[in-house]
């Protein structure tokens, strides 16, 4: 155990140094990772271009809306039909899906009373009380 | 093959049918074991048997030959290949007692199906029609 615990020791020393080893390993995640708030005044823009290191004229942010997906105008309204009609009609999936379960069920029902089996009786174990004997004449 | 396609499954519908005249696999022989046959031979002793630790399912009348064989692996090993007559011998005496309790099972159908008849035949006797 001790020798388990020293060389974590020996690794935690080299991922010290390794801030992005850290980061992907163990956190998967940092804040810095996240964009600041979105610049909207003329001084906040200036204030963002710098911290990111690009000339003004070439910082263009994302506006990042509460968290949306990227494609999330896959399907919209003007692409659901709300009206859309099942190949079946609601009645009759149930009564395939009952049917189903409850016919399965069935058959295991009937099945549990007609059994199949090998045609021998239970094996035979010396002393306990009960004659076997061979089929031979003597 | 047989028994898998047709014979299994018709036993167990003629036990459904007629339980008078079918033998049920799971209960023990009904009639007198004792109609002019010997006695089962037994040669391993108990002491034996649990002093090599054999299972109890495997404590029939074929463990002798599972001795025997156990044995010869044991003193064999790793050369288990040198003991296929004794692993032979054990497997037909199992071969054996399995082909005895299949015709245990049709001793007893045959004695219901007599049975039966001789209770048909006694009640069709005893009925004022024929008295």
């Amino acid at each position: 155990m001790t020798s388990l615990i020293k060389s974590a020791k020996v690794t935690n020393c080299w991922l010290k140094n390794n801030v992005i080893l850290v980061t992907s390993v163990r956190n998967h995640w940092n804040k810095d990772y996240k964009p600041g708030p979105y610049p909207l005044t003329a001084t906040e823009r200036a204030a963002a271009a710098e911290k990111y290191g690009l000339p003004l004229s070439e910082y263009r942010p994302y506006r990042m809306m509460d968290r949306l997906h990227a494609e999330y105008d896959l399907l919209r309204e003007d692409r659901y039909n709300v009206n859309a009609k099942f190949r079946k009609p609601m009645w009759y999936m149930w009564a395939q899906f009952l049917g189903t379960m409850f016919g399965t069920f069935g058959i295991y029902l009937l099945f549990e009373k007609i059994r199949m089996f090998p045609a021998v009786l239970p094996k035979q174990y010396p002393n306990q009380g009960k004659e076997h004997y061979t089929f031979e004449s003597n | 093959m047989g028994n898998i396609t047709g014979n299994m499954y018709q036993n167990g519908i003629k036990l459904y049918l007629y339980p008078e005249i079918t033998p049920d696999p799971r209960q023990e022989p009904t009639f007198d074991p004792n109609l002019g046959f010997p006695n089962g031979l037994m040669i391993a002793t108990e002491e034996e048997m649990r002093s090599a630790k054999i299972p109890l399912k495997d404590r029939d009348y074929c463990a002798h030959l599972l001795l025997k064989y156990r044995t010869c692996r044991k003193d064999n090993w790793p050369f288990a290949v040198k003991c296929e007559h004794e692993k032979h011998t054990y497997l037909n005496c199992q071969y054996d007692d399995f082909l005895l309790r299949m015709k245990e099972y049709e001793r007893e159908r045959r004695l219901k199906v007599k049975s039966e008849a001789e209770r048909k035949a006694k009640k069709s006797s005893c009925s004022p029609k024929n008295s």
